[in-house]
């Protein structure tokens, strides 16, 4: 059988069942005629039975037949086509209305009156095959639409399971949170995530997805393994938070971001550091005094903006044992009721604002929500969540659970060493910044790092080993020259080294790298180290030092192009450490977990 | 009831069917004659039985294929039959002058048709 | 992603971009994009925008430009620096120098 597709109507096999010999004759011979390819029958029960056996596309039934008459044979013809549209058409004599009338009630599509006449037959047919086409169509359509929605369905059911996988390595089952997400709210892109960090603090992140559906729900799965992954390994919030936004900047299409608050909150300092992009504002209610303070969204949604324009800072609240922080996406501020009015902030705020005590409140919101939406309406979009401070021992059972600081670099040291081929070739930098972005909250100074770096290792390869004098600078083409020169004495380099070490060690709440060079060179300390002199000509001279800037107040100020490096190490670094002869530089750079 | 001004074949409709069936007009010509005597025969058993239902389906039968040739007076006569089979259930015996009737028209459209082929 | 250079629509500005890496690599790129102009411009506009990293060459780079565009008579102004690249400049002074935005 043809679906869709357009056969000659000629191709129409027709079901002719009379018991009349003249008629039958008659009426096959004006089928025939027309093309149509003819079945006969002489009574009802032939009739079924070369209808099962050939599947016309179209019957003709004369009405009273002996054995079983036309309209009983309507009957059992539609039973056995099922789905599929076939016309009936009765052929009578009958002229009494409600004779004609019952032959429709008995399941016939039309009639046909004798004596027959071959235009009305052939306009008849033609029309009911053009019915017949449009019902295929539309069934075939509807078919269609049964198997995409099966398909979207399926594919729904095993992105869940993948994203089940991914949130279930959370620890959203701790006793300091409530949350409640519906269903479709998942597929509409919410996502809620939380971890312990070695960091003794517990992350929570609650995003919205812009869009519906599938595509909304896929981005929270980089984002859920970039949450968990950093969190396990201590990394802090603006950090993850920065990579989440550069992820998702780099994958999602425009149009599609992610509005997301996280929460870093210490279960040992009694703060949480919250950063908020574009999320309704949740809030902090304090248990003491039955009272919420806003956490207002102040950022853009994740993956808007590139890195560099992107705020990843969070701010720092004050939180008491028992306060809860609580989180919802819109959908519980757009929750409709079934005459589509919004729950809306007021509502919200109302809610707040009534003294209940903290651990009221979530049912309290929830509650009312549920209610605002009704019952069956099926559009709940509703994310929540709520997240206690626990009390000094609960703080304690849970920091037993959170994961060792094992999945990143803690205490640790390395030494690479650079000879001649390779100082020749090889820029030590980017290599040495990734190595130091595998330790948390180094990450986030990579660019001062790299100055650090850039200075100690440009001092070490051009004053130590190409013994370069920085007085050279004193003047833009001598600026200009210096390069040059260190251009050519690379090139006709002959012996020479760099070694470059680092040393990490952590200490409370934060930790130490200790970044040296070494050269070959044959340093500059030749006699008395603290001679002014003898580092000016050596070209690492601290100038513009403090003494020195005050200077600048009533003199011109001379810039220099050169002897800027070593001040800006001891700005950024905690120390500086200049071992004699000179040939060994070291910057101790430290970090804090502290606020 | 008067048949007189009726005529026993239509010969516009004649000219139609042979038009339409050619050749196949003599196998028509034979089907209505042994059609319609297999009707008359269970038409009589039917009326002295007083099966009213079996009359009404055999003369329903015969009226329809008589319409299609152009037979319009032996089709009243079963259109009659009908009618008859309607009104007077229970006293079908009757109405044997009419069957008897009915069966001399069909002779005549027999004729008419053999002659028309 | 290294120097670039375009004039302004005020014709009298050239502006600089710098991307990536802020450093003695680019020395030769960046003289290039102010000495090879037949015009002479009233004020430069360097653009670190996509800068990444920099170190004190760049430092000294931007004190070569200044004295080109006149000492303390040029108006040089650093544009979209980052807050890191703000904090190196402030380390060294250089907002007396230029005009750090």
């Amino acid at each position: 059988m043809s679906i869709c597709t357009e056969p000659s109507v000629k191709t129409v096999k027709i079901l002719v069942a009379e018991d009349s010999a003249v008629d039958r004759l008659i009426l096959e011979k004006i089928l025939t005629k027309n093309g149509y390819h003819v079945v006969l029958a002489a009574d009802g029960e032939e009739a079924i039975a070369l209808f099962k056996q050939e599947s016309p596309e179209m019957v003709f039934l004369d009405v009273i037949m002996p054995r079983l008459n036309g309209m009983e044979a309507a009957k059992a013809i539609r039973a056995h086509s099922g789905d599929v549209f076939t016309p009936i058409v009765f052929l009578t004599s009958l002229v009494a209305p409600q004779s004609l009338a019952a032959c429709l009630e008995a399941g016939g599509d039309d009639f046909l009156s004798k004596p027959y006449n071959p235009i009305v037959i052939e306009a008849k047919v033609k029309a009911f095959y053009r019915m017949r086409e449009m019902h295929q169509t539309m069934q075939h359509q509807r078919d269609q639409i049964e198997r995409n929605n099966q398909n979207l369905i399926q594919e729904q059911a095993i992105a869940k399971q993948v994203f089940d996988k991914i949130t279930d390595a959370g620890a959203l089952d701790l006793p300091v949170i409530q949350y409640y997400m519906s269903a479709l709210a998942v597929f509409n892109g919410d996502v809620l995530l939380c971890d312990l960090s070695p960091s003794g603090s517990l992350f929570m992140l609650l995003g919205d997805f812009t869009g519906h559906g599938l595509p909304a729900a896929i981005g929270s799965m980089p984002l859920a393994s970039i949450f968990h992954g950093m969190v396990k390994k201590g990394f802090s919030l603006g950090d993850i938070i920065r990579e989440l936004n550069e992820k998702l900047y780099h994958t999602l299409p425009v149009g599609l971001f992610c509005c997301a608050t996280a929460v870093d909150l210490s279960l040992t300092k009694r703060r949480a550091l919250i950063w908020s992009g574009g999320l309704p504002d949740g809030c902090i209610y304090h248990a003491k005094t039955h009272s919420s303070v806003p956490i207002r969204s102040t950022n853009l949604p994740l993956g808007i903006l590139a890195n560099r324009e992107f705020d990843h800072t969070p701010k720092r609240y004050d939180i008491a044992e028992h306060d809860r922080i609580f989180l919802w996406s819109d959908g519980i501020l757009e929750a409709r009721s079934a005459s589509g009015e919004m729950f809306g902030e007021k509502r919200l705020q109302s809610i707040l604002d009534s003294g209940l005590p903290v651990e009221a409140v979530f049912d309290s919101i929830l509650d009312p929500v549920k209610r605002h939406l009704g019952e069956g309406v099926g559009d709940d979009d509703v994310s929540m969540v709520s997240l206690e401070m626990p009390s000094a021992e609960q703080a304690q059972e849970l920091l037993s659970r959170a994961p060792k600081s094992r999945g990143s670099l803690a205490d640790w040291a390395m030494e690479l060493k650079l000879n001649t081929s390779s100082l020749k070739t090889f820029e030590p930098l980017q290599l040495l910044l990734n190595v130091i972005s595998e330790v948390p909250h180094l990450r986030q100074s990579s660019s001062v790092l790299y100055t650090v770096m850039s200075e100690l290792f440009n001092n070490a390869v051009e004053h130590g080993v190409l013994d370069l004098p920085s007085s050279l600078k004193s003047s833009p083409e001598g600026f200009n020259e210096y390069y040059t020169l260190r251009k050519e004495r690379l090139a006709a380099l002959q012996a020479g080294w760099v070694t470059i070490e680092f040393e990490h060690a952590l200490q409370k709440n934060g930790g130490l790298l200790t970044i040296r060079f070494r050269d070959s060179g044959k340093g500059f300390i030749q006699n008395d180290p603290t001679d002014q002199n003898a580092t000016d000509q050596s070209g690492v001279a601290i100038e513009n030092s403090p003494q020195e800037s005050k200077m600048q107040t009533t003199q011109p100020i001379k810039a220099q192009y050169f002897g800027r490096g070593l001040k800006l190490i001891e700005s950024l670094c905690e120390q500086i450490n200049i071992c004699a002869p000179g040939n060994c530089v070291e910057a101790v750079f430290k970090w804090s977990t502290e606020d | 009831m008067m048949m007189t001004n009726m005529a026993v074949l239509d010969k516009d409709v004649i000219a139609g069917l042979k038009d339409l069936l050619g050749e196949g007009f003599v196998v028509l010509v034979d089907r209505f004659a042994s059609d319609g005597a297999e009707r008359f025969e269970r038409m009589q058993k039917a009326l002295a039985a007083n099966d009213a239902e079996a009359l009404y389906g055999e003369a329903h039968g015969l009226k329809g294929s008589c319409r299609n040739v152009g037979a319009m007076m032996l089709a009243q006569y079963c259109q009659d039959l009908e009618q008859a089979c309607e009104d007077e259930q229970g006293q079908l015996p009757q109405h044997q002058t009419l069957l008897d009737q009915a069966n001399q028209a069909f002779e005549q459209v027999n004729a008419a048709l053999a002659a028309a082929r | 992603m290294s120097v670039s250079s375009s004039r302004l629509n005020d014709g009298k500005t050239l502006m600089i971009e710098v991307g990536g890496r802020f450093d003695a690599s680019v020395l030769d790129e960046f003289r290039e994009c102010y000495e090879k102009t037949s015009v002479k411009f009233d004020s430069y506009e360097v653009n670190l925008r996509d800068a990444e990293y920099l170190d004190s060459s760049a430092l000294g780079m931007l004190l070569v430009l200044r004295d080109f565009a006149g000492g303390d008579k040029a108006s040089i102004l650093i544009s979209n620096c980052s807050s890191e690249v703000k904090r190196i400049f402030a380390i060294s002074s250089f907002e007396k120098l230029f005009d750090i935005q």
